[in-house]
């Protein structure tokens, strides 16, 4: 402080120099560790080239020759040259580099490749066998392991749903219990600025389609407003990269409004989870949430796929923040103290019978100043309420919300639909407020599972005469069935019937019960209505 | 059921703009991770940064929360293609002055115009920080004239001792959501 503004300045930019010394350095280590990829990637192409058909042996020599070309630039001399000279600049110096290597990108050319040799040899299975044999041998590793590695078939570990310009993250799906990292949205941003830093390094303004480090990638499929990034391991087939561009479709016709006039409301996008969840079902896994075992923990992985995005990401610098999460957090000052039985038991007790989730199942772990969440949310809607009634409970400054949502397979999705009773507003036919996303969430989830047919029963509470109340029951499932009309369900896929009060929910002697009992049930099986008070 | 179809989160794109060494990252991590750093790192191209504000306004008696996603820029003088694509979609700007630097408060540098260009509507906040080292307490005026062209809040911060960083940042989680 007693030093005067131009000593300050001059420390400033000394520290500052220092600093870029040990990226220059990190840089060129990160340039020496690509181009020991790549060349590996030759020698992999060279072993390959004589047992592959002639079709693709000239694929993979074209390839190979921009794989030179990309490279060229990258090792040439003239670019140490040039970072030593522009230590201020290297982020403007690397700028016209890195836009050529990552378009010629080895992940790219080389995912083109993998997906080249898969498709033939789906069509030629003895064909496999021997090139197995070939690759086993050249590469010194047991046959069978590699039979192994290329039975893996394609696995969806983790669907992001990323609003394009923003970044921010509109959903997310994981098929992993705890496979959430604490900050998905910080992902969401950062797949972010590599894909536009990718696009308008692309003078030709291509979009960055996938990024792929060893067996993970992460496929982009790009839509008007948002795109989706589908984390999985395994090589893409035509139906999956078809499925995918279907979910994309999907998720801007139904969203279009919300996605065009986004405003950070990410509620709205909670629908949406449907069909990411059926993406990763279908093509999940044997992975049920919980049931674990998996070769590596995704998370990690994800994390050096990113940073496999290599010179691109040193240029953003994001690889500090990704390498920061391999590290302890540094200390903090004062742990947090946070009772976590105390915790639990108020938690329960303000949420008691609002929330369907297993609150007894949600561990509080403290890291510093940090409170996180684990366990098991039954909708992402609960998971947002009981971060923020766990941020109003604890004195914590931080709070991780890892809560998981589970991907529903379908019979989960039917036991959702029954669940989803739409109220109506006394003695009308009308909707009761705020009860529209309902009847959204109805026509996503027949859309997405392909349901057949729904039955709509509608129920009058007690008051008022029975024939009239039979006829206000059936109005009420008519104007839901017009609903579904209007939004693309066919009519005869739809099968109305009113109960009038025969059959109460709530007690008909309190203005509560009277409300649950003014109501449309959904249902996919005829037996089912008017008995499906499952219990929750 | 009818709690949960009640909370409202919004999820918001913030930018923190400012020359080299004004404490961007240090105003970030110390709202973020609540610590503060001596040593100076520059920032190469840009760190991404989460933080949840719970419970802002309950006036309407739902919860409300912001998540704001914190872009943390490097300072770049002169913007390419692709760093300008690093603004799309904010929600509004937080410009840093250094209080000791009277230099950092050139506007041109930081792009902000660019950045309201690519962002028409957002918010900005200016913050001169520092305040710490500021022996006979701050000297508003170049905040005060630049902030009222704008028709901007402002707010004297010091990364260092952490003073009116959490009030920074709420009034601008508050700021976005209206
Ligand atoms: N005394 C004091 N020092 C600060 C304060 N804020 C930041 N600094 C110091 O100023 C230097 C620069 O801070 P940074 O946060 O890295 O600055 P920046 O704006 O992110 O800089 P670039 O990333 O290069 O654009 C560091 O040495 C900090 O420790 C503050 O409030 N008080
Ligand atoms: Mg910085």
């Amino acid at each position: 402080m007693a030093e005067t503004k131009s000593e300050n300045l001059h420390r400033l930019r000394r520290l500052m120099l220092a600093a870029d010394e040990a990226r220059v350095a990190e840089l060129e280590r990160a340039l020496v560790r690509l181009s020991d990829r790549i060349s590996d990637t030759d020698d992999w192409l060279e072993m390959l080239d004589p047992v592959i058909a002639d079709a693709l042996a000239n694929k993979i020599s074209e390839s190979k020759e921009e794989m030179a070309e990309a490279l060229a630039p990258v090792m040439g001399p003239a670019l140490k040259h040039q970072i030593e000279e522009a230590k201020d600049d290297i982020a403007d110096a690397l700028y016209p580099v890195i836009g050529r290597t990552i378009r010629r990108s080895i992940a790219e050319s080389m995912k083109q490749l993998v997906k080249t040799v898969n498709d033939k040899v789906d069509k030629a299975l003895s064909f496999q066998s021997l090139f197995r044999k070939m690759k086993s041998k050249v590469a010194g590793v047991s046959a069978g392991e590699l039979a192994l590695a290329e039975s893996l078939p394609l696995t969806v570990h983790e669907v992001f749903l990323i609003h394009k310009q923003s970044g921010i993250l509109l959903n997310h799906v994981s098929s992993q219990a705890n496979g959430e990292s604490s900050d998905q949205e910080i992902i969401g941003g950062m797949l972010t600025a590599i894909r536009d830093f990718a696009k308008t390094a692309f003078q030709s303004g291509q979009e960055l389609s996938n990024i792929r480090y060893e067996d993970l990638q992460i496929y982009l499929e790009d839509g008007r407003h948002a795109y989706l990034a589908v984390v999985c391991t395994g090589v893409a087939n035509d139906e999956f990269l078809a499925r995918l561009k279907l979910t994309e479709r999907r998720v801007h016709s139904q969203f279009y409004r919300s996605l065009r006039n986004f405003d950070g409301d990410v509620a709205a996008f909670q629908a949406s989870r449907i069909g990411m969840a059926k993406l990763l079902h279908d093509f999940g896994t044997d992975n049920e949430p919980g049931s674990g075992a998996r070769r590596v923990p995704i998370w990690p992985a994800v994390v050096l796929l990113l940073l496999a995005a290599g010179a691109a990401f040193y240029y953003t610098g994001l690889a500090d923040k990704t390498i920061a999460w391999f590290r302890a957090r540094p200390a903090q000052p004062a742990p947090l103290a946070v009772d976590a039985a105390v915790l639990a038991a108020e938690l329960t007790e303000r949420l008691q019978g609002k929330v369907t989730s297993d609150l007894a199942g949600i561990r509080f772990v403290v890291d510093g100043q940090t409170l996180a969440l684990e366990g098991q949310a039954s909708s992402a809607e609960e998971r947002i309420v009981i971060g923020h009634t766990v941020a109003n409970l604890s004195p914590a400054r931080i709070i991780l919300n890892n809560l998981n949502v589970a991907a529903f397979p379908l019979h989960q999705a039917e036991a959702r639909l029954r669940s989803l009773r739409v109220q109506f507003a006394a003695d009308s036919g009308d909707l009761a407020p705020g009860e529209m996303h309902k009847l959204r969430e109805v026509v996503t989830i027949m859309k997405t599972y392909d349901i057949p047919t729904i039955y709509l029963t509608g129920h009058t509470d007690g008051s008022g005469n029975e024939a009239l109340n039979l006829q206000l029951s059936r109005n009420r499932a008519e104007k839901v069935r017009q609903h579904f009309i209007e939004n693309g369900i066919a009519a005869d896929q739809i099968v109305i019937a009113g109960l009038g009060a025969s059959e109460p929910l709530g007690n008909n002697a309190t203005p509560e019960g009277q409300q649950l009992n003014r109501r449309v049930e959904f249902s996919l099986n005829t037996k089912d209505t008017g008995d499906n008070r499952d219990n929750e | 059921m009818s709690a949960a179809s009640e909370a409202i989160i919004y999820s918001k794109k913030i930018c923190m703009l400012g020359t080299f060494g004004v404490g961007k990252t240090s105003l970030v991590r110390r709202f973020v991770h609540r610590l503060f750093d001596d040593t100076y790192l520059s920032t190469i191209g840009v760190q991404i940064y989460k933080k949840e504000i719970a419970d802002l306004n309950s006036a309407k008696g739902r919860p409300l929360g912001v998540n704001l996603v914190i872009w943390d820029l490097a300072n770049i003088e002169s913007l390419t293609p692709a760093t300008r694509t690093h603004f799309n979609g904010a929600s509004a700007a937080i410009v840093v002055f250094d209080l000791t630097r009277p230099e950092t408060f050139d506007l041109k540098q930081i792009h902000l115009r660019t950045f309201l260009e690519v962002n028409p509507g957002a918010q900005v906040i200016f913050v001169g920080n520092k305040t710490d080292l500021m022996a006979e307490g701050p000297d508003e005026k170049a905040l005060v004239a630049i902030a009222g062209e704008y028709d901007a809040h402002h707010f004297l911060t010091s990364a260092k001792d952490g003073s009116n960083v959490d009030e920074m940042f709420q009034a601008l989680a508050a700021n976005v959501i209206s």
